[in-house]
């Protein structure tokens, strides 16, 4: 059901517009932000879901039920304007639904949101340093959304706005394994 | 030189570890949302570019290769080339701000490598000498000079009827199983010792029948100057998409480098390269499926629109460089399968108007034992008139009409058994030039050779022996020319053109071989 | 048929001459021996006997002039045209015979030459079968023995490659290993630290 593009834009502003109005009543728009990544990686990481969501023989109880039971404890504003997205049928906007949700909520909050990945929970001085180091970069303040992932092995990872600089022990020691196993000795790019 | 020590491997470690760029800096990475069919829908990446090379990250660390084939409003369609089922959703993937590049160099002649220039017949890595754009725009007008130098196919009613010249796109066209790829396999054959670096891309063929061509190249001493770009079958589409365009990338490597490997010019000239595309309409095949997976619109045969152009840019890859540019010379053979003869298809036409000239293969010709299975009647050259042997012109020049008129007879004469002498002279010319077209396979013939024989046919020096021993005579006599005549075979071969002088001695030689030559066996 | 029966009647014409002539000599000399005491009288004819004899004989001459005679001398001119004739043939297939075994001396000594030839021609198609054959062989041995160098070659750059592999893999399974294990809070917090001292600008 192609649908007219500038009506899809007018409809996902709507939900994002419903969502951040809620969220900034209860001082919450910045959870919802990373409520919302969650929500959006537990669906693309489960295709089956996805079409569980989209089966048209489920009926719009079913699908709300479902995705209730599967975010448990989320923000009730943030799961009630998906599962309106589920009920008719608009699952596949998520996608652009979130990236606009932040978009705006860094406006709303007038800050740079920024995702910070360690091994270890970061102490004050890293937070300082950290703002420090990207405010100037970005012009504006700077809030992080704090991840811990053993599986970098040190090091950081900072990303925001699409971009990603990996500074991981993991990333350096993949990078320094293919240069050491490549073979290409000559040639040039 | 390689000495397998512990010294040798820690010098290359401790140098590859030199090259180690530790910096960090910032990427763009998006998220793949969906994937499937090869395909991977993209989140993110906003300033990707169209036809980059990205860079999927699987969960496990390996990295897959995609192009960026659409880009929409918050996504990017993108295809897989490699790993396909590696990839899984969530995962990452980074652009690189390359397009798709294939690395070339002397050190792939000889080997079978893959559309992205890997290699795929486990004889180690391959040293390149530098690498090349897969999507590359044609040269323009003021770099190019018109077609002069001959290709020879070492075919007969291909050199003589329809001459190739170096930089030409010669379509090569006919139903499965006419002899299409042999046409390509003795052409790169024949390239031996004449300068000329032969690219062969299989699309969508089966591994099987890869490996058999390469053995046949291989037996023939013609891997050394070959290259063999495989896309089989099993390939995933997109693999199979790149592949002419990766062959020839790895051929305009040679083009515009000299020997040394730095850019040609005037002193430094560019090389020779011919390509086999097979086949072409497996590419559009495999193209077809890209694009409907991609959801862009189908269009006639579904095949999407910009079809045509997909092999429009390809074929306007091939090239004959001017002297200043130096002077090398790209020269595609695509080859499309039709069905049923059908030409009139989307491709064939499509690739028909591309090309400048084709060879038609028929199978009907071809059951008649009629091999090579050239139509001769509707095959055109466009240009590779002028790239003639001037010798070849001299006594090919009325071999076409003299055919078609023949075959005119022929139909005619079916009905009636009271013919005129001339129309009876006509009938026995022409039934024994068709016999003399007739040739096996790797049984290619150098272009004096082909000379000699078209020449003893036209002046009806075999008019008074059957037919059934034409082929033999022909054979015999080339042999008599080489041990006894290599004079005269060697002047012919270095004048390129016959004199009155060289006429008589030349029917003379034919006339004593005829004596000797027995026609029963 | 005239021939012969003119042939027959000169031959008895003859006979009848040679007969009446001895007929004629006989009695004569009988007559002479018993009269040779009559003095010359003997040797002279009677003339009563001598005139019908001369008579007989000069009928019998004109007789033998007219017919003997003719049929005679053709027979001598047939058999001399004949000799000369066969005479003449005999010197012509000589001439022939003489002429045909120049010819085919010629022929043998063409055909020697011919023989000479072909075998030279054989010669050299041999000696240049054999130089090929020669020539193809050394290219082919010398193709194979590249290749085989060729192949040791790759051989031995992809099992360095390999060898180059792991050890690279295991270098960094074990560097990932030590920092796994070995590295406390402090240690990580200090390397975040450092890390972010060395990023590049988030916002480029």
């Amino acid at each position: 059901m192609p649908k007219n593009r500038l009506l899809v834009n007018r409809e996902i502003a709507t939900y994002v517009q419903v969502l951040l109005d809620a969220t900034q009543a209860s001082g919450t728009t910045f959870e919802a932000t990373s409520q919302l990544k969650e929500m959006q990686h537990v669906l693309v990481e489960h295709p089956a879901l996805r079409d569980a969501l989209r089966d048209e023989t489920l009926d719009a109880d079913a699908r709300v039920n479902i995705l209730g039971s599967i975010f448990e404890g989320f923000d009730p504003s943030v799961l009630k304007v998906v599962s309106v997205m589920a009920e008719r049928h608009e699952l596949g906007l998520i996608h652009r639904f979130v990236n606009e949700f932040q978009a705006k909520a860094e406006e709303a909050l007038d800050a740079v949101i920024v995702d910070v990945t360690t091994v270890v929970e970061l102490d004050d001085a890293l937070r300082t340093q950290i703002k420090n180091k990207l405010e100037p970069q970005f012009g504006k303040s700077i809030v992080l959304r704090e991840h811990i992932d053993p599986s970098i092995m040190g090091g950081i990872i900072l990303g925001a706005h699409g971009k990603r600089i990996d500074a991981s022990v993991a990333k350096q020691l993949e990078k320094t394994r293919v240069v050491l196993s490549s073979q290409r000795s000559g040639g040039e790019r | 030189m390689a000495e397998i020590t512990a010294s040798a491997i820690d010098e290359v470690l401790r140098k590859q570890l030199d090259s180690l760029d530790t910096s960090v800096e910032s990427r763009e990475v998006g998220t793949v949302i969906q994937i499937g069919d090869g395909i991977a829908r993209v989140d993110g990446l906003k300033d990707c570019m169209a036809g980059e090379l990205l860079e999927f990250v699987s969960s496990e660390g390996k990295t897959v290769y995609g192009l960026a084939q659409n880009l929409e409003e918050e996504e990017v369609g993108a295809v897989l080339l490699g790993d396909v089922n590696a990839i899984k959703e969530n995962d990452e993937v980074h652009t690189t701000g390359r397009i798709v590049e294939v690395p070339s160099g002397k050190a792939m002649l000889g080997r079978v490598v893959n559309p992205l220039g890997m290699p795929l017949d486990g004889k180690g890595p391959i040293e390149a000498e530098g690498y090349r754009p897969v999507e590359f725009k044609a040269p323009g007008i003021i770099e190019r000079t018109p077609v002069h130098e001959p290709v020879q196919t070492g075919l007969i009613a291909i050199d003589a009827m329809i001459p190739i010249g170096r930089g030409q796109r010669e379509l090569i066209i006919g139903d499965r199983q006419t002899g299409k790829t042999s046409i390509g396999v003795d052409t790169i054959i024949n390239q031996k010792g004449k300068d000329m670096i032969c690219i062969y891309v299989a699309i969508g063929q089966k591994a099987s029948t890869v490996a058999s061509v390469v053995e046949t190249l291989q037996r023939h001493g013609a891997m050394d100057y070959t290259i063999v770009v495989s896309a089989p079958a099993s390939d995933a589409a997109p693999l199979q998409y790149i592949a002419p365009m990766a062959g020839a990338a790895i051929g305009e490597f040679f083009i515009y480098n000299g020997e040394d490997g730095k850019p040609a010019s005037a002193m430094n000239p560019g090389r020779h390269v011919l390509c086999v595309y097979d086949d072409l309409s497996k590419q559009a095949v495999a193209y077809r499926q890209m694009s409907l997976t991609l959801h862009r619109p189908p269009g006639r045969e579904a095949y999407p629109g910009d079809v045509f152009y997909l092999h429009s840019r390809l074929l306007e890859r091939a090239v004959k460089l001017s002297d200043k540019n130096g002077g090398g010379s790209l020269t595609a053979l695509p080859i499309i399968e039709t069905q049923d003869g059908d030409v009139a298809a989307y491709i064939p036409t499509n690739v028909i108007s591309i090309t400048d000239g084709q060879i038609y293969l028929q199978s009907d010709l071809f059951f008649q034992g009629q091999r090579p299975a050239v139509n001769v009647g509707i095959s055109v050259s466009r240009v590779g008139g002028s790239a003639q042997v001037k010798s070849m012109k001299q006594v090919a020049g009325t071999l076409r009409l003299d055919l078609a008129s023949y075959r005119e007879l022929q139909a005619f004469a079916q009905f009636g058994s009271d013919l005129d002498k001339a129309t009876q002279d006509q009938l026995t010319r022409g039934a024994r030039m068709t016999e003399l077209l007739k040739q096996g396979r790797f049984a290619s013939m150098e272009v004096e050779d082909q000379v000699i024989a078209i020449y003893a046919g036209s002046q009806g020096l075999l008019d008074d022996m059957p037919v059934s021993a034409v082929l033999r005579f022909r054979a015999g006599l080339i042999d008599y020319m080489h041990t006894n005549k290599a004079d005269l075979v060697a002047r012919l071969r270095e004048k390129g053109k016959l004199d009155d002088a060289l006429r008589d001695e030349l029917t003379e030689a034919i006339k004593q071989y005829k004596a000797s030559f027995v026609y029963e066996e | 048929m005239k021939a012969h029966v003119s042939k027959l009647a000169a031959r008895a014409g003859i006979m009848g001459a040679l007969a009446s002539g001895a007929t004629l000599a006989f009695p004569m000399m009988a007559f002479a021996a018993e009269r040779e005491t009559a003095g010359v009288s003997a040797i002279l004819p009677a003339m009563d006997e001598f005139i019908p004899m001369l008579v007989a004989f000069l009928v019998l001459l004109a007789i033998l002039a007219k017919f003997g005679w003719p049929a005679f001398d053709n027979l001598l001119v047939r058999r001399e045209t004949t000799i000369r004739e066969s005479l003449e043939k005999a010197e012509e297939n000589r001439i022939e015979s003489e002429r045909t075994l120049k010819e085919y001396q010629q022929q043998l000594a063409d055909a020697r030459q011919e023989a000479k030839s072909i075998i030279a021609e054989a010669k050299q198609t041999a000696e240049g079968e054999r130089a090929r054959m020669t020539r193809q062989a050394q290219e082919e041995s010398e193709a194979m023995i590249a290749k085989a160098r060729e192949a040791i070659e790759a051989e031995k750059k992809a099992a360095i490659s390999e060898l180059q592999g792991s050890v690279a893999d295991l270098t960094v399974a074990v560097t990932a290993r030590v920092i796994g294990e070995d590295f406390s809070d402090e240690d990580h917090r200090k390397l975040i630290a450092r890390s972010i001292e060395e990023v590049g600008n988030l916002n480029a």
